[in-house]
């Protein structure tokens, strides 16, 4: 398992891709909130995600695919990734909590894929990461789009967020570390 | 010059906020002398009406208005307890000035409708097959009365508008009153509705105002009943049993926003209905109003729907100014107040002129 600090991580993700990422998120998001209001009331929450999801996808699909640098993958199981390459991180689209944590009840494949381990169709050294959003109490919002490091445990190794647009600061990195302190060094 | 209107003194005190006692001090005269003016003990001389008229920012002919402004059948308002007298007061005399005004307006302003806000008599009422009254019921006959379809009301200022009622947007200066109506015979059922609040808040107020109108013109109670039933009826109108029931199935906070998103009702007043049907537990509603505390949603919540203008009172002064020819300073003279007062009183967000108003910029005073 590759061993890299979350700064060595994002900066060779580049922020070129990290806004990106936070951009199909949001759009994701938003083409899910597009639906009229007579059919949300119907959808629950795995029903959102799943949604969500696939409005991720495609929309990564749109921006990503025939990028030089940028690969998609999709693992046995129909676990889909995007591998970027120069970086060697690997990436999927998900929706988290606030600690990065994903919350459904994942496939042997996720499992494996949060653990760090080898996948059939992916090698071990890309990093994995899950990049998704957090939304808020109403389901409606996103409080933050964030990127995070999982290792197969409840929490994340560490969880960043991508700053919005009109929150960066010049000569500030368009990330934030908003890894959870843990006490008594537990995870 | 026609007689002062002692009435119409008060009306000016209240309207400024002031008491007896903070007019007198003003005027520099002892508030007995004031006293036996306003209530028409003595007729004042002509330089009191001039100082008078200084104080208050009013021209002088608004003291020699026919009429009596007070008096007239009780305004029903919902407020918060935490609004003062005082305050309430001048809210009421601004309510009274606005009523005057459009008295004014409707004398050339062709505005007829057959439609009307019916009223409701608890003891002739007779429901489906000959049910006895209920506040449901009660809602259930406006809406069949009125033909609307089912599911949310599209726009509940442009539906009382259309059904007899004019909506007239106030400038209250607080929060804590939402909004108040009044049934005069002779005049559209008048709705004054707080600019300041947010707009699921306002569907709802205008909602409860509305029950107002049908269950308490005739029928007078204690304002807790009144004020529990026209909720009641508000709950009734916008968010009828039958739908909401299934939808309510699934009670939490992003259940109740995604059903705002389609109501158009905030998810307070969700919460409410869904206690009053008996769809949550006690605990339920208890624990939804602390989360909602909790993230703060209780002074406002989020995802609020478009705001709903109103066009009748836009209606009327473009008709006077465009069609008649009045001026800026002629409306003013007309209302009896002064031309910035005016401009105040009808600015584009109190007429209700929708975001981005007309492209033409506003009227403004030249001197």
């Amino acid at each position: 398992m590759p061993h890299r600090s979350m700064d060595e991580t994002l900066d060779a993700v580049g922020e070129a891709i990290l806004d990106e990422l936070a951009e199909i998120v949001k759009a994701g998001h938003a083409r899910y909130m597009t639906y009229r209001p007579e059919d949300l009331i119907e959808l629950d929450v795995r029903a959102q995600s799943a949604c969500t999801y696939c409005h991720m996808h495609a929309e990564a699909d749109r921006r990503l695919i025939g990028r030089d640098d940028i690969r998609p993958l999709e693992v046995r199981g129909g676990l889909k990734l995007w591998l970027f390459e120069s970086a060697n991180v690997v990436s999927r689209l998900k929706k988290m909590d606030e600690d990065g944590k994903t919350r459904n009840y994942p496939t042997k494949q996720a499992r494996d894929y949060d653990a760090q381990k080898e996948l059939p169709d992916l090698p071990l050294p890309p990093v994995r990461l899950t990049a998704g959003y957090w939304l808020d109490a109403t389901g409606q919002v996103i409080n933050r789009v964030q990127i995070a490091r999982p290792n197969g445990r409840r929490v994340p190794t560490w969880c960043a967020t991508v700053v919005p647009n009109e929150e960066r600061k010049v000569g500030e990195r368009i990330w934030v570390d908003v890894t959870r302190e843990r006490r008594f060094g537990s995870i | 010059m026609e007689e002062f209107n002692h009435h119409m003194m008060t009306l000016a005190r209240d309207s400024r906020g002031l008491t007896q006692a903070d007019l007198a001090a003003k005027l520099g005269i002892m508030q007995g002398t004031l006293s036996k003016y306003e209530t028409g003990f003595h007729q004042p001389p002509t330089d009191f009406v001039a100082d008078v008229s200084e104080a208050l920012n009013y021209p002088m002919a608004f003291f020699y208005e026919m009429g009596r402004p007070y008096g007239l059948p009780p305004f029903h308002y919902r407020r918060r307890k935490k609004l003062s007298s005082k305050a309430l007061a001048r809210i009421v005399a601004e309510m009274n000035i606005r009523r005057l005004h459009l008295e004014k307006l409707l004398i050339s302003f062709d505005w007829k409708t057959n439609a009307f806000i019916p009223e409701i008599e608890e003891n002739e009422y007779r429901g489906r097959s000959n049910a006895a009254f209920t506040i449901e019921g009660a809602a259930r006959s406006v809406r069949e009365m009125w033909m609307l379809p089912s599911g949310p009301i599209a726009n509940m200022v442009e539906l009382l508008e259309s059904n007899g009622g004019i909506v007239i947007p106030c400038d209250f200066g607080t929060d804590l009153i939402d909004a108040m109506s009044q049934r005069i015979e002779g005049l559209p059922v008048l709705f004054f509705v707080n600019v300041n609040s947010p707009s699921d808040r306002l569907r709802h107020t205008l909602a409860h105002e509305l029950g107002h109108m049908v269950l308490h013109t005739i029928t007078v109670k204690s304002d807790e009943e009144m004020e529990d039933e026209a909720d009641a009826f508000a709950g009734a109108f916008l968010l009828p049993a039958d739908e909401i029931r299934t939808q309510l199935r699934r009670f939490d906070l992003r259940q109740l926003a995604n059903l705002k998103l389609y109501w158009k009702v905030s998810m307070g007043a969700l919460a409410v209905r869904a206690d009053r049907l008996k769809l949550i537990t006690p605990y339920q509603s208890k624990m939804f109003w602390i989360e909602m505390g909790k993230l703060g949603y209780r002074k406002r919540e989020p995802n609020e729907p478009p705001k709903e203008h109103p066009s009748l009172l836009r209606q009327m002064i473009g008709f006077h100014m465009k069609k008649l020819g009045y001026s800026l300073t002629e409306m003013a003279k007309l209302l009896h107040l002064k031309a910035t007062e005016f401009q105040e009183m009808y600015r584009a967000e109190v007429v209700g002129e929708p975001a981005g108003g007309s492209g033409r910029p506003s009227l403004r005073v030249i001197k």
